[in-house]
């Protein structure tokens, strides 16, 4: 049985793309930075098992079920939170040098703040944490299908917010 | 369902997430370690306190206990006579059983003879 890994282990590998997820729910910073730590402290209490196939997979679960528990928890906070969200979006994506990049980034990140939650979460784990539809529904714990749809409604959305944007920088 | 991403989702795909600052990973590594830690006892320590029943659980155990021994003290040690009307109208159980049977009979023929 290979040895289960450390926690810097999995902060190193896991941690930024858990902590977008978490923003994804939360849309503060300082909101996915305490559900992140809570999960670090959860994992350090329990035993990881080793023969995990796909812990970024396994972890995103964990980090899921936490997430909707925060939500439960603070559902009233939440609604103020995401409409701030929406006019001002913690930055998402790193600095870039090319300034088209840069701008494309910066519309991104607000085009994500608009949509619905449960389609910025899909599509986060579709597009940067390199999910299948299989294994988003299993985080999610959703059909296959809706999965399918929730980040194909997503694209959609995201493609006609940054439309303009795109056909300038990458004319046809 | 197709899962070929088209140019739109591979440029947003090239687009790289911001990293976590240097600073967090102690911090949270640092809380993670003492949270996993066994919780230090010291060598003395007193027992712990036997678990306390919940509050409406005594309250609703007093509530009770109250009630029954306020019965108690307030019912009488002899049910009272019962009322005139009932009694007039129930023939008399310490009659011997053959009166019983007539007087019931009795009742009956009446009740009948009025419809």
């Amino acid at each position: 049985m290979p040895a289960a890994p450390t926690l810097p282990d999995l902060y190193d590998a896991h941690g930024a793309g858990l902590f977008h997820y978490f923003t994804s729910f939360t849309g503060s910073e300082a909101d996915a930075k305490d559900l992140l730590q809570e999960l670090f402290m959860k994992l350090a209490r329990q035993q990881i098992p080793g023969d995990i196939l796909n812990m970024r997979a396994w972890l995103l679960r964990m980090a899921h079920h936490h997430a909707i528990d925060w939500l439960r928890r603070h559902t009233v906070r939440r609604r103020a939170e995401e409409e701030a969200h929406a006019q001002a979006p913690a930055e998402m994506f790193a600095a870039h040098d090319d300034p088209d990049q840069a701008e494309l980034a910066q519309r991104l990140t607000r085009a994500l703040a608009l949509l619905p939650l449960e389609q910025r979460s899909v599509a986060q784990l579709k597009l940067w944490d390199g999910l299948t539809f299989e294994e988003i529904a299993e985080v999610q714990g959703i059909p296959l299908n809706t999965a399918a749809s929730r980040y194909r409604y997503a694209l959609e959305k995201l493609r006609s917010e940054l439309r303009p944007l795109y056909d300038e920088l990458k004319p046809s | 369902m197709n899962t070929n991403p088209d140019a739109f989702e591979n440029d947003l795909r090239a687009l790289r997430r911001r990293a976590l600052p240097d600073e967090w990973r102690s911090e949270m590594l640092q809380a993670a370690a003492a949270a996993g830690a066994p919780p230090v006892m010291p060598k003395t320590h007193a027992a712990p306190a036997a678990a306390r029943a919940p509050r409406w659980l005594v309250a609703g155990w007093s509530l009770a206990w109250a009630a029954t021994v306020v019965m108690y003290f307030t019912t009488p040690p002899e049910p009272a006579a019962p009322l005139p009307s009932y009694s007039a109208e129930m023939p008399d159980s310490t009659a011997p059983p053959a009166l019983l049977w007539d007087q019931r009979a009795a009742a009956i023929a009446a009740l009948v003879a009025s419809n």
